[in-house]
């Protein structure tokens, strides 16, 4: 007589069993005292687990849970990932900004645009108000060509690009303090 | 089939009513509690990690299924917790409070430190098992997960499941059996 494995009576237990091994299988057990015994071994193992209580509890966890979360607010999925593509778009921006950056992106970029021959940005703002001009000539406007206004501020490239990448590593900064748990656990 | 204020409870935590989720906690919590000592056998890192939990499941929130009931899910969250934080520490040895040590067993009726001593027993044999073992005994056992929901849980094959469970239920018995010796 073969006697069922370890397994056959695990998964006997715990109804693993199709119909038909399972009824080959109890019928086995009420011929084999061996197999009978096994069965009965694990039988109380199972039953020791069952019979552990469960354990009291001394405090109240709420009131702490609750104090924690308030300061930890809950951000769904969605935002989280809002955060990431920011905290990536403000990377982006610093590379950009960089005068070396530029240097290695721009060559790329202007091998792209050239077979395009688009107009420069410029020349597009200019036509374009020269359009609304001529547009709006019967309301009596008087009409003339555009030119690009003028700031004022006398900015150079290299402050312009300082305080991107200044505003850009305050805000990564921020945002990073923001979403490290750490920083907002006070417990 | 889950109660109405259960899935209201979830609803409004997940708006930010963290009053809410403090319901869930309140109602949840002991047998969260009870998850965390069977698998770390110390009153204190069981409570830690009670509101670690917790806090866990608050920022998963939006993965919980509705239509479920809160509890298995919170219980599962806690294995899971301990079983990263065993490993995170590489505590694998048996850690257990001795609480019949606590009380003054004199006081009691013979049955009732008989049965105490019993619980001590059982508790100190699943902290002698390998914590892969300890973690499919107590997904298995005490929240009556089958086999494939344990493996979907731990993120194991199934055959390493089974294999583990029934060498842990061995295991267990062995260890059982010295103690009553």
């Amino acid at each position: 007589m073969t006697h069922l494995s370890y397994e056959t009576l695990n998964e006997y237990l715990d109804h693993r069993l199709t119909a038909d091994v399972y009824n080959q299988a109890r019928s086995h057990l009420e011929a084999c005292p061996n197999c009978a015994a096994s069965l009965n071994e694990l039988c109380a193992i199972l039953a020791d687990l069952d019979s552990l209580p469960e354990v009291t509890m001394d405090v109240d966890f709420s009131l702490a849970i609750v104090a924690r979360l308030e300061q930890t607010p809950y951000l769904p999925r969605p935002i989280q990932w809002l955060t990431v593509a920011q905290a990536v778009a403000a990377s982006l921006a610093i590379i950009l900004a960089s005068q070396q950056g530029l240097g290695m992106i721009w060559p790329l970029v202007e091998k792209w645009i050239q077979p395009l021959n688009l107009p420069s940005l410029s020349e597009n703002i200019t036509s374009l108000t020269t359009f609304m001009f001529k547009v709006t000539a019967d309301l009596r406007l008087s009409t003339s060509n555009f030119e690009l206004p003028t700031s004022g501020i006398n900015l150079t490239f290299t402050t312009l690009t300082i305080v991107i990448i200044s505003a850009s590593l305050l805000w990564l900064t921020a945002n990073i303090l923001l979403l490290n748990p750490h920083s907002r656990r006070t417990l | 089939m889950i109660d109405l204020p259960d899935r209201d409870l979830i609803l409004r935590a997940r708006r930010g009513e963290t009053e809410a989720f403090g319901e869930l906690v309140r109602q949840t919590q002991a047998a969260v509690f009870n998850v965390c000592y069977r698998m770390l056998g110390e009153r204190r890192e069981a409570e830690d990690l009670t509101q670690e939990t917790y806090l866990r499941a608050y920022q998963r929130l939006y993965t919980f299924d509705l239509e479920r009931p809160f509890l298995p899910w919170v219980r599962r969250v806690a294995a899971n917790l301990c079983l990263n934080h065993i490993s995170a520490s590489a505590r694998d040895i048996p850690v257990l409070d001795d609480e019949l040590d606590e009380t003054d067993s004199t006081s009691y009726p013979p049955q009732i430190v008989e049965q105490r001593q019993q619980s001590e027993n059982i508790r100190f044999a699943m902290q002698g098992l390998p914590i892969r073992y300890r973690i499919i005994i107590e997904l298995r056992h005490f929240q009556d997960l089958s086999y494939e929901e344990i493996a979907q849980t731990i993120n194991r094959p199934l055959s390493d499941v089974k294999s583990d469970l029934f060498r842990a239920r061995k295991l267990l018995g062995e260890m059982l059996k010295n103690s009553r010796q």
